[in-house]
């Protein structure tokens, strides 16, 4: 199925943080947290976004959500400029999920408070309206009715992700980010969540940007997926292609070391060399440069642009500059 | 971290400068001193002319200005009261007052370290609560009614103890005891739940795996932590001590210099308690900022923001 | 089986946690063999004891509530659960050692790494200062850390997760221990250091022969590193075999259930399956299958008595009444 109706378009998203030294707190240099990201996502799609520490997945998507202000760049949704003028509206359409269902639920609401707290500020409804709102999400997400009184500490990990869910759709958004909300869960809790997603995703013809570092998780969920490292992305593509087509040294790295749960399946060699560099001073060129095995003198002078390789298959890598 | 020490001493240095400058208000505005150096038939002419000699007739502006300009030639002044300078009269005294300090000090990290430990590592039993017991009471009891209960058991009832006296090892007993008391409480309360929190981390299991013995990973691998934040509070402990200090030499009348800030506020005697409140405050400042270095000293993490 | 063989034999051991009501039987009947340069994983998911099992082979437990309530481990035929502490402290780091978690935490943030090292060093050798320090400059570069006598002053908070883990290693294998149990040693990494880490473990388990125990929660981690996997749920083990047994020939209802739960291992699915329920609390003592209230083939058996382990073939093991036919493993594990 093609999703072609652009959602969300980021373009030229860039976020730095100074760093502070000297007693005199002067900015002496910053961290490239995210730097240059362009990246459209299409309505009724999941796009995944892998990556490791440290890569600014989770700095992209608070800046998405407009939790913190991009130091430069623009993000559009469905075709507005996202500022702080239409951030209300904004809210409306688009919420989060979080990755610790522990510190993400505020310990001193009940469940109930904490559910219907986007409908308080948002709409003035009567007590009834609003719990006839709430009841049937409580369903959808298979927590019992008589938990609406109760308090986060009495619930499980995967109980408390599921109210976290249920507080993201209360207000019917248009598009959610997902910013690892299985990380912090048990196995087969995490298939109760990831069904869910995918249950929810078709009865409310949501779009999902679905972040996580386990490859896994992400190859079951998304319909395309991009990589990111250090600050920028890496390698986009459709699942499938990218998973038979692996383009990006980085990316190819990522692949061989999944430990793959099936004794039939050889371990991947591919390793790569050393740490992640740091992030305030990074090279000139391409990001990672310090640690490919193919590194080319072209990539220790400019950075690589994300081009189109092969249809909707894009790398930031000069081994395929050539060609497509 | 040169930065930082000369950033640290001028800011103890504006601190101390205020201080003083505000007591050097507040002493000329609480009355004159010439009242008792004179006996009360004296004529006013005699009380102005004293007054006079003293300097004190000068508008406080000026007054203020000489005071500051004789400071930094290290001119401290003269007692109205004993007719010395000022320094000649603390340095006669400083001796006693050192050693109850010190003392009294020593005695309380001493005890009150092991104790917090021992009450962490053996909670929730008799030793802990009984620790905890008299630590409470320990620093909620004013040190003058410790002081004067003492004297009252020790010396007027059992008498075996002498009530004030200074030179014997035997007149250190009470004072110390009392002077002790209120930092040792606290030492030991901290102690003990700073080690609580040190006791639940996971690098002191990795320590026992690698076979060290149990007291060791107590004494050296959780106590480093755990004081971290008890040295601060040791370091304020000082300022609990200079004002139990006060209180205590005068109780039981120990020649010190807090009993001599204490007669010359009564006395009004403004050189002596100028210069006593400055000693005061240039420790307590002291005191803080070698806190502070102690923290980076103890905590390699916070070494690198130097 | 030859006794000799083994290195550590787990017979039967028994945990419990005490609070002022409850009994929790966190570790009920565990029991499992290990040869020279054997590599043995525990896998479940959390609560299910396989922490408490590892650390009780060492008897590193907050004894405040926790209790070896029985059972043996035999350390070359030694039962080491007898041992007075100061002995058992000779053991550990030295013939038995741990690789925790998650390497922050696990050192201690105001020593430098090389006294962290030396320490192990000192406390079991009579090597003078100077050998101490020789012999951890060779430890960080054993474990791959670059410009090592750099390195030796470094404090904790100063290296990547990577390189904790790293000097982690390096502590644990300094005396070159008979035995490293690894208690989910790359959960807190990125997976592209785990893959290095993984491989460093590998590598010197194979050169110095030792015994690995590996606990984890990720299948695909034990299918690399291990030879024989152990499946625990609620404190017991549910199902013993080769890496091979357990993911083609799984036995266990429970296992089954988390194997199929893992995405992406039988290919693309519209929907992942998961193990209806929770995982409950148990309060000793257990009188049925742990497992039965969320298994799709419980029969009636499985509510009235707790099944023992069944040997399907040699060396597979299952804890279910529907493996009835196979022979049953005495206590002894043996």
């Amino acid at each position: 199925m093609e999703h072609k109706e652009i959602l969300v378009e980021l373009r030229h998203l860039k976020k730095f943080f100074p760093v502070n030294k000297g007693i005199f707190k002067k900015t002496k240099s910053v961290v490239k947290a995210v730097n240059d990201v362009n990246l459209t996502i299409y309505k009724g799609e999941t796009l995944g976004l892998i990556g490791e520490s440290g890569c600014g997945k989770s700095t992209l998507s608070r800046m998405i959500m407009r939790l913190t202000a991009p130091t430069d760049g623009e993000i559009l949704y469905q075709n507005q400029l996202v500022d702080l003028k239409h951030l209300t509206q904004f809210r409306r359409k688009v919420q989060m999920i979080f990755q610790d269902p522990y510190s993400s639920l505020d310990p001193r609401m009940t469940i109930g408070n904490i559910i219907e707290e986007p409908l308080r500020i948002h709409m003035k409804l009567s007590r009834e309206e609003k719990k006839r709102i709430v009841l049937p999400l409580l369903e959808k997400v298979s927590i019992a009715e008589d938990s609406l009184k109760k308090y986060p500490h009495e619930f499980s990990g995967g109980q408390r992700q599921r109210i976290g869910i249920a507080r993201a759709l209360v207000l019917t958004p248009e598009f959610i980010i997902c910013d690892e909300p299985v990380s912090a869960l048990d196995v087969s809790v995490q298939a109760q969540i990831l069904n869910l997603f995918k249950k929810l995703q078709k009865d409310y013809g949501l779009t999902y940007l679905f972040v996580s570092h386990d490859m896994s998780v992400i190859r079951h969920i998304s319909d395309r997926i991009a990589v990111m490292y250090l600050g920028r992305i890496v390698e986009l593509a459709k699942k499938q292609e990218l998973f038979e087509n692996t383009l990006h040294p980085y990316s190819v790295a990522l692949m061989n070391a999944i430990p793959e749960p099936d004794p039939d399946i050889p371990t991947g060699k591919v390793r790569l060399k050393g740490e992640l560099p740091s992030p305030i001073a990074p090279p000139p060129g391409c990001s990672f440069q310090t640690r490919c095995s193919k590194v080319m003198e072209q990539c220790r002078i400019e950075c690589p642009s994300l081009k189109e390789v092969s249809p909707d298959h894009f790398a930031a890598c000069y081994l395929y500059d050539c060609e497509g | 971290m040169k930065k930082f020490l000369a950033v640290r001493l001028t800011k103890a240095a504006i601190t101390i400068w205020f201080i003083v400058s505000l007591v050097f208000i507040l002493t000329r505005v609480s009355g004159d001193p010439t009242q008792w150096m004179l006996p009360d038939d004296a004529s006013i002419e005699t009380r102005l002319a004293l007054r006079e000699s003293l300097g004190l007739d000068l508008p406080l502006a000026e007054q203020y200005k000489n005071y500051i300009v004789d400071v930094f030639h290290g001119n401290m002044g003269k007692s109205y009261y004993y007719l010395k300078p000022v320094g000649e009269l603390f340095s006669e005294r400083a001796a006693a007052t050192l050693k109850l300090a010190v003392t009294s000090f020593s005695l309380a990290v001493l005890i009150g370290v092991p104790l917090g430990v021992m009450a962490s590592v053996y909670r929730n039993t008799l030793l802990d609560r009984l620790t905890m017991g008299f630590a409470v009471a320990g620093y909620t009891m004013p040190n003058f009614v410790l002081g004067i209960l003492l004297i009252f058991l020790f010396s007027l009832k059992l008498r075996v103890l002498p009530s004030s006296g200074y030179g014997k090892p035997i007149n250190f007993v009470m004072p110390v005891l009392v002077l002790m008391v209120g930092p040792l409480a606290n030492i030991a309360r901290l102690t003990r739940s700073s080690m609580l929190d040190v006791l639940k981390q996971d690098y002191l299991d990795c320590t026992r795996a690698k076979g060290v013995a149990e007291w060791r990973v107590i004494f050296k691998h959780a106590l480093r932590n755990a004081l971290i934040p008890v040295v601060t509070i040791i370091g304020l402990q000082i300022g609990t001590l200079i004002g139990g200090m006060v209180v205590v030499e005068t109780v039981f009348a120990w020649p010190g210099i807090g009993s001599l800030i204490i007669s010359s506020a009564q006395n009004r005697d403004f050189p002596v308690i100028q210069y006593g409140i400055m000693i005061c405050a240039i420790v307590v400042c002291l005191t803080n900022m070698l806190v502070d270095l102690s923290y980076a000293l103890l905590d390699p993490r916070i070494r690198d923001n130097f | 089986m030859n006794q000799v063989d083994n290195v550590l034999e787990v017979k039967d051991l028994r945990t419990y946690y005490y609070s002022k009501s409850t009994v929790v039987p966190a570790v009920d009947g565990v029991s499992f063999t290990l040869k020279q340069g054997e590599s043995i994983g525990i896998v479940g998911e959390s609560g299910c004891g396989k922490s408490t099992a590892a650390r009780s082979i060492i008897n590193l437990l907050d004894r405040s509530y926790t209790r070896i309530e029985g059972g043996e481990v035999l350390f070359h035929g030694q039962d080491i659960l007898k041992l007075p502490l100061n002995e058992m402290n000779g053991i550990r780091g030295k013939k038995i050692s741990m690789i925790f978690q998650n390497p922050l935490t696990t050192l201690n943030p105001v020593f430098t790494v090389g006294n962290q090292i030396g320490e192990v060093l000192s406390l079991h050798s009579n090597l003078g200062k100077k050998e101490v320090a020789g012999q951890v400059v060779e430890l960080l570069k054993m474990v791959g850390i670059p410009s090592p006598e750099a390195r030796v002053n470094d404090y904790p908070h100063q290296l990547s997760g990577g390189m904790q883990q790293r000097i982690i290693i390096a502590i644990a294998l300094a005396c070159n221990p008979e035995i490293v149990i690894a208690d989910e040693p790359t959960t807190a990494l990125d997976v592209t250091i785990q893959a290095q880490i993984l491989d460093l473990i590998c590598d010197l388990q194979a050169e110095k022969k030792m015994g690995l125990i590996l606990i984890t929660h990720n299948m695909g981690v034990v299918v690399r590193m291990c030879e024989k996997i152990l499946v625990m749920y609620g404190g017991v083990v549910v199902e013993q075999g080769t890496t091979r047994d357990i993911f083609k020939k799984t036995l266990h209802p429970y296992t089954g259930g988390l194997l199929a739960t893992i995405p992406g291992l039988n290919g693309d699915q519209e929907e992942l399956y998961s193990i209806p329920g929770y995982v409950p609390k148990f309060t000793y003592p257990v009188k049925q299958c742990r497992f039965c209230n969320r298994c799709t083939h419980a029969i009636d058996r499985c509510r009235m008595a707790e099944p023992p382990l069944f040997e399907i073939t040699d060396g597979h093991w299952s804890r279910c009444w529907l493996h009835q036919s196979g022979n049953e493993v005495s206590r002894d594990g043996a």
